[in-house]
């Protein structure tokens, strides 16, 4: 049965809460599980060699190493999932991409999704610029990112990593380093 | 009978699609989430101008007297667009992949023919389910339309697997389901760290575009220009999720002369404009 009700604060042209949105939406460990059931994991940690960087497309001059959850089946690794991190104009986006022996990307799933628009919240001074503000300006941390109509994000930058992983991974399994 | 409300997210059409929503149990829940993005993913491959093997691609290398079969999506949302483009007298215009092409959004088809259709209605006729007649190689973008569609799709996976509640968004496309009423927040035009908390919502849609602002490049390519107060956001609520992602860009064009369209489709709107006022559109809206 639908139902719309404005807000009045639609028409009154108030500015809008500031709002920090954050969003959990998976675990890597959930991811881990859901890409390869019944598989048993183990973490390890790639590190890219400079020599491996150069080869990637846009890939950073600095990379933080990757976290990699092995899955194996009895003795066999049958895949894994590697976590990565991307930064879009105002996002920050974790993600986890699940790869099978053969290096097919058999999953894609964000694992958590959190804004920054320059601010940083933890700042007393930051915090500040609200004291003595009414309760229509006072911060907001978003619980989720479900309610917000209107795109801010694209996910080419989680697009592009995704691709970085597939060639790393592929680079690093054709040299027994992997 | 307990229940769980969880959520999920993966990356599809370009964005980051996400689905809430209350199951029995977390086995349920993803079972659900499954099927849904995995609706989303065939949907996205039918309908993406950047993949060579959809269909859009598909059209726009055909020369005019083919016959081009397209899936089941493709079809439902050309057809849609086909009416609107009527109903507008051409402001709806999906054959506008040429111009995004040029303006670099979309990636330049190598293997497509010359564009030679200005509109669907020059370009192609529906022959039925599952067929397109070529009249002049189209280009077509559905962009304008798509996210709220595979919203609308998904949202159909969902209760095909017997979830009752949830919303799903997919880029700022949204739309809830179930008894659940969803507070609908749109980000301020001039700061996006700030937001306007705008309606409350049961079992509807909500689309929002801001073409100039968003960074984003606009499908919306009326030559005409638009004839109405500098309007730079638009946000719609329908029942349907396609049809606020499309009206969201006929209002933007229009502005107050698209508000008969609005209220054919049970839909209303509301506007930010470039001098920081508002309004409402569609409607006589009643303020909680």
């Amino acid at each position: 049965m639908t139902q719309l009700k404005w807000l009045a604060a639609a028409s009154t042209g108030l500015v809008g809460v500031a709002y920090v949105q954050a969003a959990q939406f998976a675990t890597l460990d959930e991811v881990a599980r859901r890409s390869f059931p019944e598989a048993s994991f183990k973490e390890v940690l790639i590190v890219p060699t400079a020599e491996d960087l150069h080869a990637l497309p846009n890939a950073p001059a600095r990379q933080a190493p990757y976290r990699v959850l092995q899955a194996f089946k009895g003795e066999q690794q049958i895949g894994i999932v590697v976590v990565d991190a991307v930064i879009g104009k105002f996002e920050l986006i974790d993600y986890a991409v699940a790869l099978g022996a053969d290096g097919h990307i058999r999953n894609v799933e964000i694992l958590n999704y959190r804004e920054s628009h320059g601010y940083e919240i933890k700042l007393p001074a930051w915090r500040n610029q609200f004291t003595g503000k009414t309760a229509m300006d006072k911060l907001r941390i978003g619980e989720d990112i479900a309610n917000i109509s209107g795109a801010t994000l694209s996910c080419t930058h989680v697009t592009d990593g995704v691709r970085r992983i597939v060639m790393l991974t592929e680079r690093l399994r054709n040299a027994g380093r992997l | 009978m307990p229940s769980v409300t969880l959520q999920r997210a993966v990356p599809l059409l370009g964005t980051l699609v996400s689905i809430r929503a209350t199951a029995d149990d977390a086995e349920s829940f993803h079972h659900a989430c499954d099927a849904a993005f995995d609706h989303v993913a065939r949907i996205q491959v039918e309908m993406s101008f950047h993949d060579a093997h959809s269909d859009l691609r598909a059209l726009a290398r055909a020369n005019a007297g083919e016959i081009v079969p397209v899936g089941q999506h493709s079809y439902a949302v050309l057809e849609y667009a086909m009416a609107l483009e009527q109903e507008t007298d051409g402001v709806f215009n999906v054959c506008c992949a040429a111009a995004l092409v040029a303006r670099g959004v979309l990636p330049y088809p190598s293997d497509a023919q010359p564009t030679q259709a200005s509109c669907l209605h020059e370009g192609v006729e529906l022959l039925g389910p599952g067929f397109v007649s070529v009249l002049a190689t189209p280009w077509i973008d559905l962009g304008g339309v798509a996210k709220g569609y595979a919203v609308d799709e998904a949202i159909k996976v969902l209760q095909a697997e017997g979830v009752t509640q949830g919303i799903v968004n997919a880029g700022g496309d949204l739309r809830c389901f179930g008894e659940k009423t969803c507070t609908v927040h749109v980000r301020d035009l001039f700061d996006s760290a700030h937001i306007h908390t705008i309606a409350e919502i049961r079992d509807l849609a909500c689309a929002t575009s801001a073409p100039q602002s968003s960074g984003q490049v606009t499908h919306i390519l009326d030559a005409r220009g638009p004839d109405h107060r500098d309007i730079q956001s638009v946000t719609v609520i329908a029942p349907i999720g396609m049809h606020a992602d499309a009206l969201t860009k006929i209002v933007w064009s229009r502005g107050q002369a698209a508000c008969d369209l609005l209220q054919k489709y049970q839909a209303e709107a509301w506007v930010q404009c470039s001098d920081k006022t508002y309004m409402h559109l569609g409607c006589e809206p009643h303020f909680a």
